[in-house]
């Protein structure tokens, strides 16, 4: 299981030194996906404390004030988005944990919580139903996620039986629901609303927006929806208290993260580290450099939705805001190294095929726009394009940026309009060659793939 | 209502509108004539946003907005044509296009396309994609009568939300996803529902296209004839679509009161009527027991004399006339003047349901509220009406309504598709919806559960009413019918309890053993419980035919003139129209068929249909028998003359619809060779008995009713307008262009029953509305 | 006045020896310009489908108002024209036309053409509505008509095909492919079912170059 080795500066003055693990903590402990080893090792001591010690307010302030971001990509404050609930509202209030993690090179959710320690998920949700006055929570789960789906049925159903679910849980009078549920594979639901639907029994499609969410969600009632990541974090807040967590990480961007480090690395695999860590440390110092020595070509930092980094941005720490100022997104915190062999054009259009064969196809930007680039790329990839196709190929991506229905779209174009604009060369060179740089017709890399750690 | 909303103001293209807030961008710029293209957009359902073909740029925001989607903000400024807006506009029609194929010179749709319509106004000149189109094989059939071709489908998902959404049925759902996009039926839901031609009408592209209409034509060849659907009693507004003298189809014209652009697939493709080739072309004499064809000229004065010779050797009361429910209220009234005026007998009467004259000064028994109504009632419940395949655009309104929460109880013999749907469904034995009301009404009154003013003033008539019921409770009723007590007692509370409840019954229920009170006790149970008078509460029937109300209000009654004038009111009439008119009450329908006239003349019915064999025999014993008729029916093979007419699509006039709107037919076509106008026919036969009618056209005969007829007094072709009116009306004031307007009721009051609607009312203290010649 | 007679017979005289101007019609005939403007000619493909599709443009772009059609649909059994409509009834009224041209100007598939046929004549004026039967060219007779005389050549660039390629189509694909561009069979079973696989442009123009 993940370690954390390598090096990095000792600062004293941390209260759990510089490398705490909020979520991994118990990771590699034998047979943590079970209760008993869970309880043995602090578990559910944070959902006690939460119980008995807090106010379900004091709980969102609590939240606030570690400046705790959404962990799903778009890295909204958890506190405030909870604090939107209207006060108000008569209907029942739902919490959907977000298990839809399909964003190519991320698989943190997955593996490490609800695979490994599903239990940190369901003490999670259960502290944030209670934040939030929830009575029945959704967990749901991608549909081509069957194991993280067993082990999150069985960890509830272990929950149910010693008391942490259902009525009146650990003698607090809160009663809580959990329901877990498996998607039947699409992308497209990892988007909220598209969630929503889907959870209703209704086709993926996301909805329109106003009303948000938290006004008229899931059956038209209140609805809070997080990340997996975001809200096993809330145990730990609880457990360790707003001030220590929001004490790592940087100025904007507080506490730790799980880096899915992927692509051509020596040792990919997920690391927990805080907010800001440099590019260049998590590749170098936890992955082990680029695979066979070679040289890094581009980097995407938050998952395949989001634009590529140049070698010379590798000291971008790795928070929301340095990444942004860097022209591109931390989202997910999939980040995928490619090397230089890696074929760009290859890469993008695996990528773009990737959007292509997701897209709902609700509106019209995305569906027929990523057909349309995918041919493109194609033609190119093939050494059979036209000069002419890229900036055409820019132009079909500004087009679609903006204009889609839901991100979705604008996350197709990303790829492309980095790559365009940092490996134009290499575009042309398949145009004029009629080949690839990088060799005959390099399919690209293998993105997000191999990477279980 | 009546209250003012503040406005909210908007600059759109530098030009300011004032609308009500939480209007769309899009609705406020079609009230400046600006056009924004839509696709997933329809004016008649939710807004969904998929197409992204409505961009507009609002000042303030990075991104172009679609219009469809965003409401007004005060002070918003918008641009329709800004550089953003376009560029987005040509890149989304850009994408539709790239995997659209070009067959736009074989589509059906191709000429009323949007996608085309669009393209050329706001489209790129040319496409920059040079590569593979997506192919699927060519139509496939979705239902029997609609055909999808998938290439062609751009995938706004209006058939589907209008499946889903406005005809709440099985029906057309989205499948696959990206761009494998399709739009499909489930197998084990098949697409058979009768709204579907609408979907063929709401593809923005020619993905939908009708099987009946399939190459026949293309758009810019037809001519279009705005007209009133003659196809049910529900008068649906219509373009009818004709290319050389063959009716294709029928298109919506929207009237939001009745139809909100929306047919059902036997308005819209039932052509049959008007072009079938078994068509009556020349009139038909019967000469040695064979019918032979004859000039017009002969078979009009044969009609005059034998009618003559009858008249002469039995009397003017052996003559009797049976008129039409399908023809238009000129032709009616004609018809009855022939026989009134012209020959002198009050033997006149048509296929109707059973509606006692009430007492004192013959009120109408009719539709109280309207359809548009039915939207804002709590309660609806359908007495024995099949509203599904009689009336199915009201049955969309009651669907549209579901969806805003009115409860719906069917109340049939029969399941029905609304079961699905409804609060709760009632079963009974055919041929008992008229015990079923009484049980119902019966229950109002043994609770008791009446309430409200007019229950209140007339406690004593109440009380006599409920006693009169005693011996025969709710229980006993319902036993006999069939049907479950506790079910009707629970529905009579609710009735009792509702907001607004309307209470609606099929006209010909009334014709069933126990239907003879049912009309009478329906209104009353409406009055009694307080759902009358006001928008969405009210009762009447669902009309048999496009002018059954028409037929009514025209005098082809024996007891009743025009506007339900008594026979002893008759003297105005009398005057105006130069002779006496008989004064006794002449046979009705069924006693003309038992035999007791010895000539009869019927236009556009059929009553060997619904005759037994006496009646049968009775018919073909007949001295006379002339039928106005489309077709050789039953009836016309046993007439003496046949005179050969002509469809509703080929006529001017008027119809009245199930909820008194009168509207105005226009003609699509030419006659067909050798038939005439109902009208034309009768104006034949009087001026052959030597009457010497003058009638130019049916305008002239409208204006006679105008004249004459109370209720429709001050009616014009004009005052009608291009929606209809409901009666009873009266005149407005005359519009920009000096036309004359005429204003409607959209709800009858009991007031206006009893004392406005005819004219006639004697203000005498209030009582229960009751039939004529019922005791006690 | 024999001022006038010898002025007159001079000019006789002067023309004498001339070739005539009229010629000796029918037997001789006169040539006739390029673009001259005829009956028309509905034409075929190779294989003997109709070119026509029954769209009624021609109609529509009649300013005479002396095209009548009437379209039906093609079935397995009775093909008529590729594609899935073919006109059924196809009448031109030439006493109506006024041999303007707009009808192969709007014509989709160069179906119809204006031939140098000028020999129309009849005591019956319904002979001069002339049916489908009569303005069909026969079976393996297939010709392109006078349209040739104008049409631009087709652009060059063949690597790919890029929409409106030919000045008509040339009828040997199928349904939406025949009309517009793009020359995949129908249900491209490929994209359907394993997009992965699909080809790129260079695999299905083999002509281009690899």
């Amino acid at each position: 299981m993940s370690e954390t080795p390598g090096t990095t500066p000792a600062n004293n003055s941390l209260p759990l030194g510089p490398t705490p693990r909020f979520l991994t903590r118990n990771f590699g402990v034998p047979g943590i996906d079970r209760i008993e080893v869970y309880r043995q090792h602090g578990g559910y001591e944070s959902l006690a404390k939460a119980l008995t010690q807090f106010e379900p307010d004091a709980l969102v302030e609590e939240v606030k004030k570690s400046g705790l971001r959404g962990r799903g990509g778009a890295g909204f404050a958890t506190g405030m988005k909870w604090g939107f609930l209207p006060k108000d509202n008569p209907k029942p209030r739902y919490l959907c944990v977000n298990a839809d993690e399909s964003e190519p090179g991320t698989f943190k959710d997955r593996v490490m919580i609800m695979e490994v320690c599903p239990h940190l998920l369901v003490e999670g949700t259960i502290i944030s139903s209670f934040a939030t006055k929830v009575h029945h929570a959704f967990i749901y789960v991608r549909g081509e996620l069957p194991l993280a789906e067993r082990q999150m049925a069985r960890a509830v159903r272990e929950a149910y039986d010693a008391g942490l679910l259902g009525k009146n849980i650990l003698g607090s009078g809160f009663d809580l629901d959990i329901t877990v549920h498996r998607g039947a594979g699409a992308y497209i639901c990892g988007e909220e609303s598209a969630l929503l639907e889907s959870l209703e029994g209704k086709r993926g499609y996301p909805r329109l927006k106003p009303p948000f969410p938290a006004v008229v969600g899931l059956y038209s009632s209140p609805t809070v929806i997080n990340n997996v990541e975001t809200i096993a974090t809330v145990p730990a807040v609880v457990e360790h208290g707003a001030d220590v967590y929001a004490a790592y990480g940087t100025e904007k961007s507080k506490g730790t993260r799980l880096y899915c480090l992927s692509g051509h690395v020596e040792r990919p695999g997920n690391y927990e580290l805080p907010l800001g860590v440099p590019l260049r440390t998590l590749i170098e110092d936890y992955g082990g450099g680029v695979r066979g020595g070679r040289q890094v070509k581009a980097v995407v930092p938050g998952g395949s939705s989001t634009p590529f980094l140049k070698p010379s941005q590798l000291d971008t720490p790795l928070d929301y805001e340095s990444v942004a100022a860097a022209g591109s997104m931390l989202g997910s915190a999939g980040v995928i190294v490619l090397d230089d062999q890696t074929c760009i054009v290859g890469a993008v259009l695996r990528m773009t095929e990737f959007y292509r064969d997701e897209s709902c196809g609700k509106c019209t930007p995305c569906r027929e726009g990523t057909f349309w680039l995918v041919q493109l790329l194609e033609r190119l990839e093939a050494g059979h394009g036209k000069e002419s196709d890229i900036p055409l190929l820019a132009d079909i991506c500004d087009n679609i940026f903006g204009r889609s229905f839901c991100p979705l779209g604008d996350a197709a174009t990303m790829s492309i309009v980095s790559s365009i604009k940092l490996f134009y060369n290499e575009y042309l060179h398949h145009v004029t060659a009629h080949g690839c740089l990088v060799g005959p017709r390099a399919r690209g890399v293998a993105v997000g793939a191999g990477a279980n750690v | 209502m009546g209250e003012q909303q503040e406005l909210v103001t908007i600059t759109i293209d530098g030009r300011e509108v004032s609308v009500p807030p939480g209007t769309l961008l899009w609705e406020a710029a079609r009230q400046l004539d600006i056009e924004i293209p839509i696709y997933c957009y329809h004016p008649k359902m939710d807004p969904l946003g998929a197409c992204r073909m409505c961009f507009v740029e609002v000042k303030g925001m990075p991104k172009p907005m679609t219009a469809c989607t965003t409401t007004v903000t005060p002070n918003m400024v918008v641009s329709t044509d800004s550089p953003m807006v376009k560029k987005s506009r040509r890149g989304t029609l850009e994408f539709l296009l790239i995997n659209h194929p070009l067959d736009c010179p074989i589509c059906d749709k191709g000429g009323e396309c949007d996608l085309q319509d669009f393209t050329l106004r706001h489209g790129p000149g040319g496409t920059r994609f040079d590569l593979y189109k997506r192919h699927y094989v060519k139509p496939i059939a979705v239902s029997d009568r609609v055909l999808l071709d998938r290439e062609r489908c751009i995938a706004c998902q209006r058939c589907v939300r209008f499946c889903q959404d406005v005809a709440m049925e099985n029906g057309l759902v989205m499948m696959e996803r990206g761009f494998k996009t399709e739009v499909g039926v489930e197998e084990d839901a098949p697409f058979d529902s009768i709204f579907s031609g609408n979907v063929v009408e709401m593809c923005p592209v020619g993905a939908l296209t009708a099987k009946s209409y399939r190459f026949v034509t293309r758009p810019w060849e037809l001519k279009r004839t705005a007209s009133v659907c003659g196809q049910c009693s529900v008068g649906c507004n219509v373009l009818v679509d004709v290319r050389v003298n063959k009716v294709l189809r029928q298109y919506s014209r929207t009237n939001d009161s009745i139809d909100e652009g929306f047919l059902c697939d036997r308005g819209r493709w039932n052509t049959e009527l008007v072009n079938s080739p078994q068509r009556l072309r020349t009139p038909l004499i019967r000469r040695n027991g064979a019918l032979e064809p004859a000039t017009w000229e002969e078979a009009l004065q044969l009609v005059a004399q034998r009618l003559r010779a009858v008249a002469s050797t039995h009397g003017a009361s052996a003559i009797g006339g049976i008129g039409s429910t399908h023809t238009t209220n000129e032709e009616a009234y004609l018809f009855q003047k022939l026989l009134r005026a012209g020959l002198g007998t009050n033997n006149v009467d048509h296929f109707h349901g059973r509606f006692p004259a009430m007492e004192r000064n013959g009120l109408p028994w009719v539709w109280t509220d309207s359809i548009a109504g039915l939207e804002k009632a709590s309660h609806i419940v359908l007495l024995g009406t099949d509203t599904y395949n009689r009336q199915p655009i009201v049955d969309l309104r009651i669907r549209r309504a579901i969806r805003k929460g009115t409860r719906v109880y069917v109340v049939t013999p029969e399941p029905s598709r609304l079961d699905r749907l409804a609060a709760g469904t009632i079963r009974y034995n055919e041929g008992q919806t008229g015990a079923v009301s009484r049980a119902l009404l019966s229950a109002v009154l043994s609770e008791p559960l009446t309430r409200g003013d007019f229950a209140t003033k007339r406690a004593a008539s109440v009380a006599a009413l409920r006693d009169s019921l005693a011996h025969t409770n709710t229980e006993a009723l319902a036993a006999f019918a069939g049907a479950d007590a506790t079910a009707l007692r629970a529905l009579a509370r609710e009735i009792a309890q509702a907001d607004g409840a309307v209470l609606l019954y099929d006209e010909m229920a009334t014709r069933e053993s126990t239907g003879e009170t049912l009309a009478q006790d329906v209104l009353q149970l409406a009055l009694l419980t307080d759902n009358f008078g006001r928008p969405g509460a009210g009762t009447g029937p669902l009309m048999e035919d496009n002018n059954s109300l028409g037929a009514r209000d025209m005098g082809l009654l024996p007891d009743q003139l025009p506007g339900y004038r008594m026979l002893a009111d008759g003297a105005a009439l009398a005057q105006a129209w130069g002779m006496t008119l008989p004064d006794t009450a002449g046979m009705d329908y069924d006693a003309m068929l038992a035999g007791g006239v010895r000539a009869l003349y019927v236009m556009g019915a059929d009553p060997a249909r619904h005759a037994t064999p006496e009646q049968l025999a009775q018919l073909e014993a007949l001295d006379l028998l002339v039928v106005q008729e489309l077709f050789l029916t039953e009836t016309a093979k046993r007439a003496t003359v046949v005179l050969p007419a002509v469809a509703y699509m080929e006529k001017d006039g008027t119809f009245t619809n199930t909820e008194r709107a009168v509207q105005v037919v226009r003609r699509a076509m030419q006659e067909l060779p050798g038939a005439r106008a109902d009208w034309q026919i009768l104006i034949g036969v009087a001026n052959a008995l030597g009457l010497g009618w003058r009638y130019g056209s049916p305008l002239e005969v409208l204006a006679e009713i105008g004249r004459l007829v109370p209720l429709y007094a001050g009616i014009s072709r004009r005052g009608l307008g291009a929606e209809g009116v409901r009666w009873p009306f009266s005149a407005g004031e005359s519009d920009a262009t000096g036309k004359p307007t005429l204003v409607g009721s959209p709800h009858l009051t009991w007031t206006m029953v009893e004392h406005g609607v005819t004219g006639n009312g004697d203000g005498a203290e209030p009582a229960l509305p009751r039939a004529h010649g019922e005791q006690g | 006045m024999a001022m006038e007679m010898i002025k007159g017979l001079a000019t006789t005289l002067k023309e004498l020896g001339q070739k005539p101007t009229t010629v000796s019609y029918p037997e001789q005939k006169r040539e006739l310009p390029e673009r001259f403007r005829g009956r028309h000619v509905l034409h075929r493909y190779e294989g003997g489908l109709e070119r026509c599709v029954g769209c009624y443009l021609c109609a529509g772009a009649c300013p005479a108002d002396a095209i009548y059609i009437e379209a039906e649909e093609n079935t397995d059994e009775h093909c008529v024209s590729p594609g899935e409509r073919y006109a059924r009834v196809f009448d031109v009224n030439l006493l109506r036309c006024i041999f303007c041209g707009y009808c192969e100007q709007a014509c989709p598939t160069g179906a119809i053409t204006l031939e140098r046929i000028y020999e129309l004549s009849s005591m019956r004026p319904d002979d001069l509505v002339y049916h489908k039967e009569q303005l069909l060219e026969p079976v393996n007779s297939a010709t392109r008509g006078s349209i040739e005389v104008w049409t631009p050549e087709p652009p060059t660039e063949t690597a790919t095909p890029i929409p409106a390629r030919q000045g008509f189509f040339d009828g040997l694909e199928a349904s939406a492919a025949a009309v517009g561009q793009g020359n995949l069979p129908a249900e491209q079973e490929i994209l359907l079912e394993d997009a992965y696989d699909m080809p790129t442009p260079a695999d299905a123009t083999p002509e281009s170059e690899g």
